[in-house]
């Protein structure tokens, strides 16, 4: 569905991306790591069209990036910004309501209403409906928004989400359910990209892993084969226990000390 | 949304029954009755003549230009301040706050008082069309300074905002000031005129000089409903949604800046109407630009014929420039929004 090759962004004479490749699958979830400023932000930045790559290539969907029009790309490809600070107070369904902004001209059609509803329910949130968005709090904030761009791409065939540090700020049953919904929405044929800075959260719940550090690619593939000692310690400059228990059947790991 | 759309109906009869008292009340009363049978008559409609010679006069060469004239101002003024509110992510960016009236009015009284050969030239061109012409590129020209100085990455920042327009209110003061030294006692009149604000200038001329800018700029704007929503969610989520903003900012400015311009031209700088106006719909209905944008332009039509209504009657035989009533309902909300926004960066 993405295939990254070779690509590269240069700012000035900064490297902040280096030769990265990798791809990313219908059905499934693929989970970007690594240090703050490692470059996973203007990664996805360059595959949402908002940076331009120095060189290198995106294909999607087969297709070169740049053959898409924003238009083209909101119809199948949505995005859950790190920030989102709005500055009109919305009542939830409306918010919602925006993420089919890209599929109507004037005012919504019956499939547009329907699939408000369908996502409102899916996500349950049934609940906050007529709420106002400022009233929320982060993790209710988080999950409608997140039910907004669902619904932006909700009937579209092979769809795209790009989360960008979904999870962050929230607390411990709030990272859950939004990472629970995003592996459910993976398996349900979406391909998912999605931002994280807990590794042991991104060992649970991706399909593949893809750590960056410095703009490079240190690995990439599944939580067993890249949550490594080694891997961690030349990512993060932190000696790791990786630890294996037979009720978790994903490796997870425990920071012992900085190197 | 059928809320909305039975909100803008209130709000369309409420501004009927404004335009309605406004055309009778005054120094010479044109009781209901006499203004249908002055309406019928001007269509030609035989019927029995219930007004003097003189009530049908002053409803056709005084109250109903200026009661047109304050459709259209008002109109105009509040969804530009809508408008602009929802460009700059921020309820403070009201046209004459922020310094766009004040650069309209710039170039307007730079036009008046350089009566030059150059003025002459592009009068004789454009015609009456001259002056609001001046005073939209006068207001193009801020908006984009003001545009440039003040928003990164999509973010307002609200002191540079705020600074700007103060630095741009305070250089239009001086320059205004500059050129009074040099003015003839008419281009004086002028020039005060267009500092206070006022629609006592309304005539047929002023009326027909201000409609297509007015309607340019209000039809204009109203296809922004969604695109302006799209960016309240923040200018890279808007370009998620497919919407390309390059383009669509651009215009948003150019079609407020039209407005503001051609009614600063005809009309001076009327402060507040478009802050308080947009705020108000925000606050009691919601604001969602679908519903705002429409809903302003009604409602500002609305709010300044009253005023001027009342800007023209409450000190009868002279009149209080409109600017002194709307500063008075304007200042109080402004100061709220202030606080209130305080209240919310402080608790969220």
């Amino acid at each position: 569905m993405i295939q990254v090759s070779k690509l590269s962004y240069i700012v000035g004479k900064r490297h902040i991306l280096k030769n990265v490749d990798f791809e990313a699958h219908a059905g499934e979830l693929l989970a970007i790591i690594g240090p703050n400023g490692a470059g996973k932000s203007t990664l996805l930045k360059i595959l949402c069209k908002e940076f331009k790559s120095s060189s290198g290539e995106v294909l999607i969907k087969n297709k070169d990036l740049n053959s898409y029009s924003l238009k083209e790309l909101a119809k199948f490809r949505a995005v859950l910004a790190q920030s989102n600070l709005l500055s009109i107070n919305f009542t939830i369904e409306e918010l919602i309501m925006m993420g089919r902004y890209p599929h109507f001209k004037d005012n919504p059609s019956e499939n547009d209403l329907k699939i408000v509803n369908q996502v409102i329910d899916d996500m349950g949130i049934e609940h906050l409906k007529n709420r106002s968005y400022f009233t929320l709090s982060g993790g209710e904030q988080q999950r409608v928004q997140l039910a907004r761009i669902l619904a932006q791409i909700y009937d579209g065939k092979e769809s795209i989400l790009f989360l960008d540090e979904p999870i962050n700020g929230l607390d411990l049953l709030y990272q859950q359910l939004i990472l629970e919904q995003a592996k459910q929405l993976a398996k349900m044929g979406f391909c998912v990209v999605c931002i994280l800075h807990d590794i042991n959260f991104a060992s649970k719940y991706a399909d593949k892993i893809l750590i960056l550090k410095d703009g490079e690619k240190i690995g990439y593939g599944t939580p067993k084969e890249t949550i490594t000692v080694e891997n961690i310690r030349n990512t993060y400059n932190t000696n790791v226990k990786l630890i294996e228990d037979s009720d978790v059947d994903y490796p997870f790991i425990v920071p012992i000390s900085t190197t | 949304m059928k809320k909305y759309i039975r909100i803008i109906g209130l709000l369309l009869v409420l501004l009927a029954i404004a335009c309605v008292c406004s055309i009778c009340i005054g120094a010479v009363k044109i009781p209901v009755d006499s203004l249908f049978s002055i309406v019928l008559n001007n269509f030609g409609i035989e019927s029995e003549k219930l007004f003097t010679a003189q009530q049908q006069a002053v409803f056709s060469s005084l109250r109903l230009p200026r009661m047109l004239l304050g459709v259209l101002v008002g109109a105009t003024i509040s969804i530009a301040g809508a408008s602009i509110q929802g460009l700059f992510r921020n309820p403070l960016a009201e046209p004459s706050l922020i310094g766009i009236s004040s650069g309209a009015s710039l170039f307007a009284v730079l036009m008046i008082v350089l009566e030059a050969r150059f003025f002459q030239s592009i009068t004789a061109i454009f015609g009456y069309y001259a002056l609001a012409i001046a005073a939209f590129v006068g207001a193009v020209l801020t908006t984009f300074i003001v545009y440039r100085f003040s928003v990164k990455n999509g973010r307002t920042d609200v002191t540079s905002l705020l600074l700007i327009g103060i630095a741009i209110n305070a250089l239009v003061g001086a320059f205004t000031g500059l050129l009074t030294y040099i003015a003839s006692d008419e281009q004086l009149r002028n020039i005060t005129f267009w500092s206070l604000g006022s629609l006592g200038g309304a005539n047929w001329k002023t009326v027909s000089a201000l409609l297509p800018f007015s309607i340019i700029s209000i039809v204009g704007l109203l296809l922004f409903g969604k695109t302006l929503n799209a960016i309240s969610l923040g200018e890279s989520q808007a370009e998620h949604l497919g919407f390309s903003l390059h383009k669509s900012k651009k215009l948003i400015i150019l079609f407020a800046a039209i407005g503001v311009g051609a009614a600063v031209a005809v009309s001076g700088i009327i402060s507040f109407i478009g802050l308080v106006v947009p705020h108000i719909l925000r606050m009691s209905v919601t604001g969602n630009n679908r519903f705002v944008l429409p809903a302003s332009a009604i409602l500002g039509a609305c709010i300044l014929v009253a005023a001027d209504l009342i800007a023209r009657t409450i000190v009868a035989p002279t009149e209080l420039p409109i600017g002194i009533l709307t500063a008075i309902i304007g200042v109080p909300v402004f100061l709220y929004i202030i606080f209130k926004e305080r209240k919310r960066r402080i608790s969220g």
